[in-house]
Parts: C-alpha cells; sequence; structure tokens
C-alpha cells in the first residue's frame, strides 16, 4: 500500500464517525476527558494542535439557509512559549452572523479539568474587528487547551478553510461540509489535505477529509509560504432543485458582477466624474501619458483607507467632495475616469505570488480581492490602490503569476462581459537594475578614504525609491539618500549629495533614478603595521547572506528578477600597490546547476595607478526550483563574500 | 538672517486676525518650508467643578494642524482620540477648514474601538477614529474633544509630544473657590513656559502657554519622555462640600488613598494555597531558603496576563483566585508573594513602585502618576528584598533593572508606610566573560568559545529561552555567539542555564571562513572580532534628548589566537587604557608563548547621559575606535 493510498484508508475510517455526527454534538465535551499522545516529530514545539476539526453545515434559516460553522480544538502546550501563545484565546465574530456558543476547558496534566466560565468571555473590537476574547485559567507546561465555537453565519457558497500554520504543527486535522440533498459543492484539498467524493447520507450531501501531521510551515529566505499551506477549498456548483445541468458561480459570472460593480455608474457619478477630469487637467499625447497623469492625480489628491466607513468611500461623488476612498471606492473612481477618457480597460484579479491561489477549474469567490487594471492598448498594467506602485508596475508579487482578466465583448451594441485566465507578466531581467559607479581614493595620511558613488536605479529597484522619494517628509529626505549612500560605510560622513530623475513621469519613461554623492569614511581603511587594509568589499554595500541556514522547505522566490552592474575604481596612491588584486576575482553562476539564469561574477584590471573592478551579478528568472538551493545559495553568498574583499597595500 | 525673517514671520502670524487665511498659509509655509504639517494650535483647558457633592473635572482639547504639502496632505485624514472609564468622552467635533479659513466641512462618521496596549489584555482605553474629508495644502484638520475626568485624583499632566511643531500650545485650569490645587512645572528650566493667573468672578485662572514648540526626533535608547520634556502637573489638594476634604499634597495622603485598595485583601487564608505554600517551604530552614522556594513557584506558575478595566487597575486580587487561575498582573503577583511568604512566617508587604519609564519620586511628586507597578517587599534577617512577580527569571537579590533605583512605597500597615530605595546593580554585578580560542586555517579561522553570563546578562539569556522552541535554539545561539562577519558559521554547541547557580554560559565551536587575510608570508588579523563599544559616538548637533543604560555593565572579551608553527608576531598594535565617568574600555594585548591574546574590557558606570554631557561622553571614543581598526600581523620566519 503506498503512502497516498494509507492516508485516503484512514481518513474513510474516521469518515464513518463523523458522518455520523450531529450538529448538536459538536458542543458536547467528552466526559472525563484525558490528554492525548503527542506526535515524537512535535515533541520540540511549543504547542501542537492535536485536534483541529471543523464543520460547515447549512441548515434551514427561515425562509432560507444559514451556515453553522462548528470548530473543535485540542491544543496541548509543551512549553512556557506554548501557554503564552494559547492561555489567551481570541475567536473572531463573522461581519455577517454571530457566535452562538463557545465552550473552554483546560485539561492540567494531573488530569484536573477546569472549564472557562461563561462570563469570562469579553466582547471586544480590535483594529476595527469584532472578537469574544477570554484568558483560560489554570494552564500550565503540559495542560491540554479544548476550545469548541459554534458560529451562525449569513448565507455564503464558498469556503476557505487553512489548517496549516507558521508557528503550530497540527497532528490531525478534519473538515465536513454538509449541505441540503439539492445543493451539488465541489470541495478539494490542497497540500496534504484530501477529501472524499460527495454521499448522500440522510438527505444531506457530505464530503468529508482532513490530513495528518501537518508541520509548521515558516517563511524562508526568498521563500514563501503561503502557497504551499494545506487548505481546503469549496464552492456550490449545481442546484438540482432548479437545474441541475446549468453550472452556477463560474467565472463569467464572477466577471459579470465585478463589471456591474465597478465599471458601470448612474448619472450622478457620471457628472461628478466629468467634473473631477476637468479638474484634474490632466496632459498627455500618448495613452500612457494619460494613465499615468490620472493616476498621479487620484494617487495624491484622494486619502486611500482600506477601511474608509460606510457610503463615504463608496460613492463617486463622496468621494471626489471629501477626497477619502476606501479600496473598492479607489477601483470604481479609477474605472469612471479611464471610461470617460476613452481608455479601453479590464480588470485583472492576479494570483498573488505569495498567497493561496486561485484554482482555475474551482471557481472560489472568496479568493477574489482588490482588481488591478489592465490595458490592452498598450499592454500595461496599473495597480490601482497601492500607493508604492506606479503605471506600468504592479506590486512584484502581482506580477510574473496567472490571473483572471474580465474581459468585453460589444456584439449588436450589447456589452458582453466575459472571465478569461492569462499569463501576467514580469519585466525582463534587464529591466531592473541597481547599478553603481563608484570612485575611491585614499586620503593624505591614508587612514581614511574619500569615495564617490553613484547608484543607478530602474525598473523596480527605482519603483521602491521614487515612492520613498515622493512621500517621505522632505525633512527626512536627507536620512533617505543618506541611508543609501552610506550603505559602503555606516560611519561614513556624507559630502554632498544629488538626486536625479525622481519623478513618477521620469518613472513612466523608465528614466534611470540617480543617487550620487562623496562621502568621507574612516572606517574602510584599517591599519596592519604599514600595511594599509581597504575594505573595498564594503563598497557595494551589506549583501544578503545564506550561509548557515537550516533545512530548506520551500522553492526559491523572489520579487522580481534584476541586474547589478557595478563598476568601481580605486586610485592607488603613489609609491603604493595593491598586494592581493586577486582576491577580487570570484565567478559563481547558475551553470553549476544547468542554466545561466543567475550569476556573480567579479574582475579586474590594472590601467596605470587605477584599480577597475567590474562585476555583474544577475537574477533571470523569479522562481528557482527546490532542486538549485545550494547553487542559489552559493550566488547569493558570492555578493556577501564580494563584500568581505579587503585589499592590501604597500609601499613598493 | 534666518532666525530674523521667521521673528518677523511670527509678528505677522500674531497679527491673524488683519491677515486673510490664504495669506496665513503662505506665511506658515515660508516659516516652516520643510514640514508636512504645522500644529496651529494646541491647548488643553482644564475645569474642576462640584456636581452633586462630588469633585469633577474636564478637559476641553483644541488641536487645528495646517496641512502645507501637497504630496501628503491626503495622510492626515485618520485622525483620532482617546478615551477610558476614568477619561470619559463626552463630545467630539471634528471638521476640516477649508484653505479660504471660512467654509468648514465637519467629518460624517466615528468608530469606536478597543485601544488597548499590547501589554494588557483587557481594559477599557478605547479610540476614537474618523476621517477628515477634502484635505489639501492650507486645510486645516480642527479637533475638538472633551473628556471628563470622573476621578480627578487621576488627570493626568500637560504635555506637548507629537512630532510636528506647534506654533503655540496652551493649558488653563480653571479652578472655583472652595477647590485648592496645586501644580508642578517640570523640566523647564529655561522658563519656556510663560505663566499667569487671574481671578474671574470665583474662580482663579493659571494659563501656561509656548510658543513654537518643535520637538526632537524620538531615539530608541532615550528615556521616557517626561524626563525631559517641559510639562505641568495639576492636582488637587483639597475641596469644600459638607465638610473640608482632603485630596492630595503629601505622601501620607497618596498612601491613605492607595491602602484603600488593600482593605479587603487576602483576609481569609485559602487552604490550596496553605497547602502549596507548605510543601514548597518544608525541609527549608532558613527564612531566605523559603523566600526563594515561594518566589520561584510564583514565577514559574503563574504567568502575566492583565484585566485592568477602572478600579481593576488599582486594586489586587485575592490570591486564592490568583493560585486557582495561575494568571495575573501585577498587582496580584505581589498579592500572591506577599501572601505566601506572610504563610510562611516572613515578614512581608505589598508595595507601589514607579517603573523607570516615571521619572518622579515620591517626595518630589506624591500623586498616583509617580507608580505604576506593584511588587512584594520582604524583610529577611534584616536584610530587605525587592521581589517583583512580573519577572520570570529574576533572582531575589538582584530585583528586575526595571525598577532599580527606583523608591518604593511599602505598605506597613494601615497607617505606616515606608519609602526605601531599590538599589543600583553596580558594573559587577551584571558580567559577561568571553573567551574565545582561535586557529588559523587557509580559509579564514576557526575556534571554540566560551561565554559566561551573570547578573542582567544572565536573566537577559534566560528570558530568551523562554521562549524559544527546538527550531529556534540554535537561531538564538547563533545571535548570541556570532562575531567577525556574518559568514560565522556556528558547530557544535551547548547551552548551560544553571538557574540554581544564578549564571548561564553557552560554549560552542565556529568558523569564520575569510576571516583575516594571509598574503605572502603574512597573517593579518583583527582580534577585536566583536568590537563591543562600536557605534557609540552620539551626533550632538542633532540629538537633543537624553540617553538612557538599562543597567551597569562588565564585558570582557579575551581572543586567544594560536600562532602557527613557524611564525611569529611581527606586529601588534598598542595598548589602550580610557577611563572617564561613563565608561572604561581597555584593550590590550599580551604575548604568552605560542598565544597572543587580545584582551577587551569594558565597564559601563553610568545609568543616564544628559545631552549636556554628550561632548564628554563622546571624548574618548575616536581613540576606542582606530584601536578597534588594528589588526594583529604574523610572519613565517625566515630561514
Amino acid at each position: 500500500m503506498n503512502l497516498i493510498t494509507r492516508i485516503f484508508a484512514c481518513i474513510i475510517a474516521f469518515l464513518v464517525s463523523v458522518v455520523n455526527l450531529r450538529a448538536q454534538e459538536w458542543l458536547t465535551l467528552r466526559p472525563n476527558p484525558t490528554r492525548h499522545e503527542v506526535s515524537s516529530s512535535f515533541s520540540g514545539e511549543g504547542a501542537v494542535i492535536i485536534l483541529d476539526k471543523r464543520l460547515h453545515d447549512y441548515v434551514p434559516v427561515k425562509e432560507s439557509l444559514g451556515i453553522i460553522v462548528s470548530q473543535h480544538r485540542i491544543i496541548r502546550v509543551q512549553t512556557e512559549e506554548g501557554v503564552e501563545m494559547y492561555n489567551k484565546m481570541y475567536i473572531p465574530v463573522p461581519y455577517d452572523g454571530e457566535i452562538e456558543d463557545i465552550k473552554a476547558r483546560v485539561i492540567t496534566p494531573a488530569g484536573k479539568v477546569i472549564d472557562l466560565p461563561k462570563d469570562k468571555i469579553l466582547d471586544v473590537e480590535e483594529e476595527g474587528r469584532p472578537f469574544k476574547k477570554f484568558a483560560l485559567e489554570g494552564v500550565e507546561i503540559g495542560s491540554e487547551i479544548e476550545v469548541l465555537t459554534r458560529v451562525n453565519k449569513g448565507l455564503g457558497f464558498f469556503g476557505l478553510e487553512v489548517f496549516q500554520s507558521e508557528r503550530t504543527p497540527c497532528q490531525r486535522a478534519e473538515f465536513t461540509l454538509k449541505v441540503p440533498e439539492h445543493l451539488v459543492f465541489e470541495a478539494k484539498g490542497y497540500n496534504g489535505i484530501m477529501l472524499s467524493k460527495d454521499s448522500v447520507i440522510e438527505k444531506k450531501r457530505v464530503i468529508t477529509g482532513g490530513g495528518e501531521n501537518i508541520p509548521v510551515l515558516e517563511g524562508e529566505k526568498y521563500g514563501e509560504p503561503g502557497p504551499y499551506m494545506a487548505h481546503v477549498q469549496y464552492k456550490l456548483s449545481y442546484n438540482k432543485s432548479n437545474n441541475e445541468k446549468v453550472r452556477i458561480f463560474t467565472w463569467n459570472q464572477l466577471a459579470q458582477n465585478v463589471y456591474e460593480r465597478n465599471a458601470v455608474f448612474n448619472e450622478k457619478e457620471i457628472k461628478a466624474i466629468a467634473g473631477f477630469l476637468k479638474n484634474a487637467k490632466i496632459q498627455g499625447n500618448t495613452t500612457e501619458e494619460k494613465i499615468s497623469g490620472l493616476e498621479n492625480y487620484i494617487k495624491s489628491t484622494i486619502n486611500f483607507n482600506e477601511e474608509a466607513f460606510g457610503d463615504e468611500g463608496q460613492k463617486l461623488e463622496n468621494i471626489i467632495k471629501n477626497k477619502v476612498a476606501d479600496f473598492s471606492g479607489i477601483t470604481r473612481l479609477f474605472a469612471a475616469s479611464l471610461q470617460q477618457s476613452g481608455i479601453p480597460f479590464q480588470f485583472v484579479y492576479p494570483n498573488k505570488r505569495d498567497e493561496i491561489a486561485k484554482d482555475e477549474k474551482l471557481e472560489n469567490y472568496r479568493l477574489i480581492e482588490q482588481p488591478v487594471f489592465y490595458f490592452p492598448d498598450t499592454k500595461q498594467f496599473m495597480d490601482a490602490t497601492n500607493l508604492g506602485y506606479r503605471y506600468p508596475y504592479l506590486e512584484p508579487y502581482n506580477a510574473g503569476t496567472r490571473g483572471l482578466f474580465v474581459k468585453t465583448t460589444v456584439l449588436g451594441g450589447t456589452t458582453s462581459v466575459y472571465a478569461s485566465f492569462d499569463t501576467i507578466p514580469m519585466p525582463d531581467w534587464q529591466v531592473t537594475k541597481h547599478n553603481l559607479e563608484a570612485t575611491v581614493k585614499l586620503n593624505e595620511n591614508l587612514d581614511s578614504v574619500l569615495l564617490f558613488s553613484k547608484h543607478i536605479f530602474s525598473g523596480y529597484a527605482a519603483a521602491v525609491y521614487r515612492s520613498v522619494i515622493n512621500f517621505v517628509p522632505a525633512a527626512q529626505l536627507k536620512e533617505v539618500t543618506d541611508d543609501i549612500l552610506k550603505s559602503a560605510s555606516s560611519d561614513a560622513r556624507v559630502v554632498d549629495h544629488k538626486l536625479s530623475n525622481t519623478t513618477f513621469p521620469d518613472g513612466l519613461v523608465n528614466r534611470d533614478l540617480l543617487i550620487e554623492g562623496n562621502l568621507v569614511s574612516a572606517d574602510l581603511v584599517e591599519q596592519a603595521g604599514k600595511r594599509i587594509l581597504l575594505k573595498i568589499g564594503n563598497v557595494i554595500g551589506p549583501q544578503v547572506e545564506m550561509y548557515q541556514e537550516k533545512e530548506r522547505r520551500l522553492p526559491f522566490t523572489i520579487e522580481y528578477p534584476h541586474v547589478l552592474d557595478r563598476k568601481v575604481e580605486l586610485v592607488i596612491p603613489d609609491g603604493y600597490f595593491v598586494k592581493n588584486p586577486d582576491d577580487i576575482n570570484i565567478k559563481l553562476t547558475g551553470e553549476e546547476s544547468g542554466k545561466d539564469d543567475m550569476g556573480f561574477i567579479s574582475s579586474y584590471t590594472l590601467e596605470g595607478n587605477k584599480l577597475i573592478i567590474t562585476i555583474h551579478e544577475y537574477y533571470k528568472e523569479i522562481n528557482y526550483a527546490k532542486s538549485r538551493v545550494e547553487n542559489y545559495r552559493k550566488v547569493i553568498n558570492a555578493a556577501a563574500d564580494f563584500n568581505k574583499v579587503v585589499l592590501v597595500i604597500e609601499k613598493k | 538672517m534666518m532666525q530674523s525673517t521667521i521673528i518677523f514671520n511670527l509678528l505677522l502670524l500674531l497679527a491673524l486676525p488683519f491677515v486673510g487665511s490664504g495669506q496665513k498659509f503662505a506665511t506658515i509655509k515660508e516659516m516652516y518650508p520643510k514640514e508636512e504639517a504645522v500644529q496651529v494650535i494646541f491647548s488643553r483647558d482644564l475645569r474642576f467643578f462640584m456636581e452633586n457633592g462630588k469633585l469633577l473635572a474636564e478637559s476641553e482639547y483644541q488641536q487645528d494642524i495646517m496641512l502645507l504639502n501637497e504630496k501628503t496632505a491626503s495622510f492626515f485624514s485618520k485622525s483620532s482620540v482617546y478615551h477610558s472609564g476614568f477619561n470619559e468622552l463626552k463630545s467630539l467635533e471634528a471638521y476640516t477648514i477649508f484653505p479660504d479659513g471660512k467654509k468648514k466641512q465637519p467629518i460624517t462618521e466615528k468608530k469606536t474601538t478597543a485601544a488597548t496596549q499590547g501589554f494588557i489584555f483587557y481594559d477599557d482605553t478605547r479610540e476614537t477614529s474618523f476621517n477628515f474629508p477634502s484635505l489639501q495644502p492650507g486645510a486645516t484638520t480642527s479637533v475638538n474633544h472633551v473628556l471628563r475626568h470622573t476621578e480627578p485624583r487621576l488627570i493626568g499632566p500637560f504635555i506637548y509630544t507629537s512630532s510636528l511643531p506647534a506654533l503655540k500650545i496652551s493649558f488653563t485650569v480653571n479652578v472655583p473657590d472652595g477647590i485648592e490645587v496645586d501644580y508642578l512645572v517640570k523640566n523647564d528650566a529655561d522658563k519656556r513656559f510663560v505663566f499667569s493667573q487671574e481671578r474671574k468672578r470665583g474662580n482663579t485662572i493659571y494659563r501656561w502657554e509656548m510658543d513654537q514648540v518643535k520637538n526632537d526626533v524620538r531615539y530608541g535608547d532615550a528615556p521616557d519622555e517626561y524626563y525631559y520634556m517641559p510639562h505641568v502637573i495639576v492636582y488637587v489638594k483639597s475641596y469644600q462640600d459638607q465638610q473640608n476634604n482632603k485630596v492630595f499634597g503629601t505622601v501620607a495622603d497618596l498612601y491613605k488613598w492607595n491602602y484603600g485598595f488593600l482593605e479587603e485583601l487576602n483576609k481569609m487564608e485559602d487552604p490550596a494555597l496553605r497547602a502549596i505554600t507548605d510543601s514548597l517551604v518544608a525541609g527549608k530552614k532558613s527564612e531566605l531558603e523559603k523566600a526563594v522556594a515561594i518566589y520561584k513557584w510564583v514565577q514559574a506558575n503563574i504567568r502575566y496576563v492583565a484585566f485592568e478595566q477602572g478600579l481593576e487597575g488599582f486594586r489586587p486580587r485575592q490570591a486564592a483566585d490568583v493560585c486557582r487561575k495561575k494568571y495575573g498582573d501585577c498587582k496580584d503577583m505581589s498579592s500572591i508573594i506577599t501572601q505566601m511568604l506572610k504563610m510562611s512566617g516572613i515578614e512581608a508587604y505589598y508595595t507601589w513602585i514607579g517603573t523607570r519609564d516615571i521619572p518622579y519620586k515620591y517626595s518630589d511628586v506624591a500623586l498616583p502618576l509617580v507608580d505604576n507597578h506593584m511588587i512584594s517587599v520582604a524583610r529577611i534577617e534584616g536584610k530587605w528584598y525587592f521581589i517583583d512577580g512580573t519577572a520570570s527569571n529574576a533572582l531575589i537579590d538582584m530585583p528586575p533593572h526595571h525598577i532599580q533605583g527606583k523608591e518604593a512605597l511599602i505598605a506597613i500597615s494601615k497607617d505606616e508606610y515606608k519609602i526605601l530605595t531599590v538599589p543600583v546593580a553596580e558594573s559587577n554585578a551584571s558580567t559577561l566573560v568571553d573567551s574565545t580560542f582561535i586557529k588559523l586555517t587557509d580559509q579564514g579561522i576557526t575556534g571554540s568559545q566560551q561565554v559566561s553570563y551573570n547578573g542582567y546578562f544572565a536573566t537577559d539569556v534566560w528570558d530568551e529561552l523562554l521562549y524559544k522552541n527546538d527550531r529556534n535554539r540554535q537561531e538564538f545561539v547563533k545571535r548570541k555567539m556570532g562575531k567577525g562577519s556574518n559568514k560565522f558559521i556556528l558547530g557544535k554547541y551547548e547551552i548551560s542555564e544553571n538557574k540554581g547557580a544564578g549564571n548561564a554560559k553557552i560554549t560552542a565551536d565556529f568558523e569564520i571562513p575569510g576571516y583575516g587575510k594571509k598574503v605572502g608570508d603574512e597573517y593579518y588579523l583583527n582580534l577585536n572580532l566583536e568590537k563591543v563599544f562600536e557605534g557609540q559616538l552620539i551626533d550632538t548637533a542633532k540629538r537633543k534628548i537624553p540617553k538612557s543604560i538599562d543597567y551597569l555593565f562588565t564585558i570582557e572579551q579575551n581572543h586567544i589566537l594560536e600562532i602557527p608553527e613557524g611564525y611569529s608576531v611581527s606586529y601588534k598594535p598598542d595598548d589602550l587604557v580610557v577611563d572617564n565617568i561613563y565608561y572604561r574600555v581597555e584593550i590590550k594585548y599580551t604575548s604568552h608563548k605560542k598565544q597572543l591574546i587580545a584582551t577587551q574590557r569594558i565597564t559601563s558606570k553610568s545609568l543616564f547621559i544628559d545631552p549636556a554631557d554628550f561632548v564628554k561622553w563622546n571624548k574618548d571614543l575616536p581613540a576606542i575606535q582606530s584601536h578597534y581598526k588594528e589588526q594583529v600581523v604574523l610572519e613565517k620566519h625566515k630561514k
């Protein structure tokens, strides 16, 4: 029996018990509870979730349906950290429902059972969300905390249940979906969760399953755990009482909803937008210039507030009047403005690279968040709700991925809207650069360095700094530029500095953003008797290192592909020579693992009294397979090694 | 030049009623060309009054902020005010004033949520937030709110802490006859507050005003703002209703109020707690041994969870309840420790104390704001012990550093109290001794390290280890032991917590590829693998606020280099000793047979450095810095 079949057999085994469970039983606690066995692989953890069992039960409520969401958790706390994590519990209250009941108790290592009195459950609202919270009494190391919750939720037809976390492993996860017989749901388990096909039991259609020994999945350097988390997704696909052949809640239907909500406007709004655009006086000849002009205007005059209150943030006439909008209000404002300006666009819902992806075959609307804009005329994108990135750059995790495009066709005067999955491209690796040109001279006493350095940014690298430069208070701007220049030596004194091409229109044409300046640093020189040790490697600034890593679990993914070309010119003092120039030579590329898609290559030439160092560092892809871990680490570390190169300068 | 322009502009501003608002914006913008916004007015009017025979007070706050920058004006949209059960929000009005200075647009919606601080689990602090509409340069956001002080003993001081410059701040206190108040002005040696006092229809009005306030940026190692920012404390001494009520004025008055929270505490002996206590002290001979056993039990078994709604924030809970729940806040821990000590026959008292966040002394400010913490104080064999239940790893004879040097108000009995100062731990009480043996290799260096931690260094280690799981322990050791460069590769290691012995020890093997340099027949190596006292220079032009240090310490680093066969030391740096009233740093190189030993010994001597003394603090740092850059050179013997 292979592993999968074994896991499956095991799921089927406990399926029987789950199915016979009625909702009421969810609130019954075992009499005379004892503690559980903890899997030896989790013995070093602060806490272990012994059981995380969830039931979503669709039940009749008045004339409609409602969902009873029940959860049963048993958590063993094994260390002080574990106690600290779980002796205080927060249960979120759904915005469209209420918590019907909470039962919680502590089972101490001595076997004592301490129930949580109901009056110890507090209602709080924190960071805009209502919670029930309580502190459990009598928790000590080795205790088990058992919590049962039963929540009445408003009717919804989509689900997303994550069973893996970055801090506590889960020994056993169980999930059951129970719906009226005439509703056909589709459900899938991902990353280790297995689900059964649905079966009808006592007039209820039931899907059930789970997973075992789900470890902690933490973020790693260049590793995003989000997409790899064990989880369940489900959605309603057919309503047999209506028409069992017609698939419902399709991506096309979603596209139509999105379009109606975000791209159809009433008279009042259209009028308000006309006034808004008149005031904006957006100039530009090309479509690109128009888009960018509109974006700059909106992003600098309207305040984005993720949770602006009520209607304020939704209706366009209010947004324009009050200059405050929530995210969906901003999306509508852009859509209306673009429409009136005659610029065609599509809404796009990216699969964020660091989050759970939409399954193209399972139309789960729960994974629909804020759209970005796609412009078919220019084939470029815009992140409407992100202040940091400007056309044509999307927030990097929104690019280099798949996305759901909301498209339209006009036939005989009627607009029809449909959905289509497509790739959201990532700009090519040469587009994003962070280059450096530097000159290094020693002062007369040979105890300090005069450094000129010029940082050249383009693409994504420039996008980040451009936003910072444009939004940071003027009083702090010098600190920002100093930070960049002083990456070579934190103790250096910045003599002068200059910024060029900092505006957003410069960004639109990808004009290089320049940050340059002269510095004096005593830090870069050390003495060894009569010799001078010059820390030339510091000139490129501190580099990410991966010298000693825990066992790697995730593949490599970087924000964006990019290149770093650096040229460092060292003026050797008269009468001196560099004793160890060959230390500069480093070459490490992806060829070691079969593909030249990353590398760090440094070399030098000597021209008279000048030592000229050239460095070519590049990362052409955003994703690198786990099998290439070693090679990737070596390239990253090659840059970190260069950062430590010290030249010995000695009298001839 | 610059100075006179500002004064001229200020004169213009004072004549505001005669100038159009557009002009006002231009003037302010010229005064503050680099600022995002300016607080045009920040004022608080505090009013005392009697209502149904009860003493009450209200503060009306007015905050107007003018926005100056086109790009960032909209960032000022979200704003909020804080309130709680003791400071009820009575009214709130907020609107945007358009640049013309006339048109106003009010906010439309308000939202109130919990604003409990991170370390408290539950209290009644609330935040009411709202969005200002129609923001643009020249617009002013205006908030007026009134807080009703239901407990006038807990009225907070007047202080301006915003990072925005303010044209004017003002604090007015209106006191009707029959109520006697007093005030204290702190950190205002330069008399920046302009004070005035007047009588008006049976009221006395006190007023403090300050023009052109610009606060310094914040620093991570700065003490709390109340240590250095000018502020005014106002309190009620007495008031008359049917009788003459004395409120505050002396420590005795404060003690009387504090003691009121203890009257019902631990009147009954709890059998469960008695059983635990008895089992802990059974067989222990001395009182100290018993106290240590009790303290350790509380540290290990009672977790910090704070419920501080209203007077819950002042009244300790019964020791029996704390024992049953296995959690509590500082007052609850004071309750259970004191009770358990008493049960075992040890002289012990509930005690109030202000942590080092609070600058005042009881003799100086005899008001509830002088303390924020409770501990237990015991007298054992004639010696006083300050026992803080919230410090999971503190030793009984070394109270946590956040209360050292602070006064403790000890509740001896209903009518008797005692004030004692928690001693400051000397620099030799917290030591870190690192002995690192180094061998040169072709790739760099390898070595083994042994670091022993005493005093607060040990508590730091224990505190961190308390919350580390197996996966994080290696990272922790690497961070603690890492030196030389970020290429430090940690090998085998061992942690000995030695809590019983009061010191912790970590040993580790390591290698640092690329550290040091071999060129031809020579090795160059910087033996200051850790530049312990690096980056200490204070930018005196920029920083105007004091520096605070958690605790005094001594660090000794010994880097012992094994000289390879056939080599000898051809250059070693000179020794260095600097010694001033803040620190002593010694760097010394000694040759011993086939070893070269570099010793760094650093002793810190001061917990607080005033800006006036920064120059003195800085004076010896360049010499240390240049010593840190010195390498030793080993040369191969010529044949």
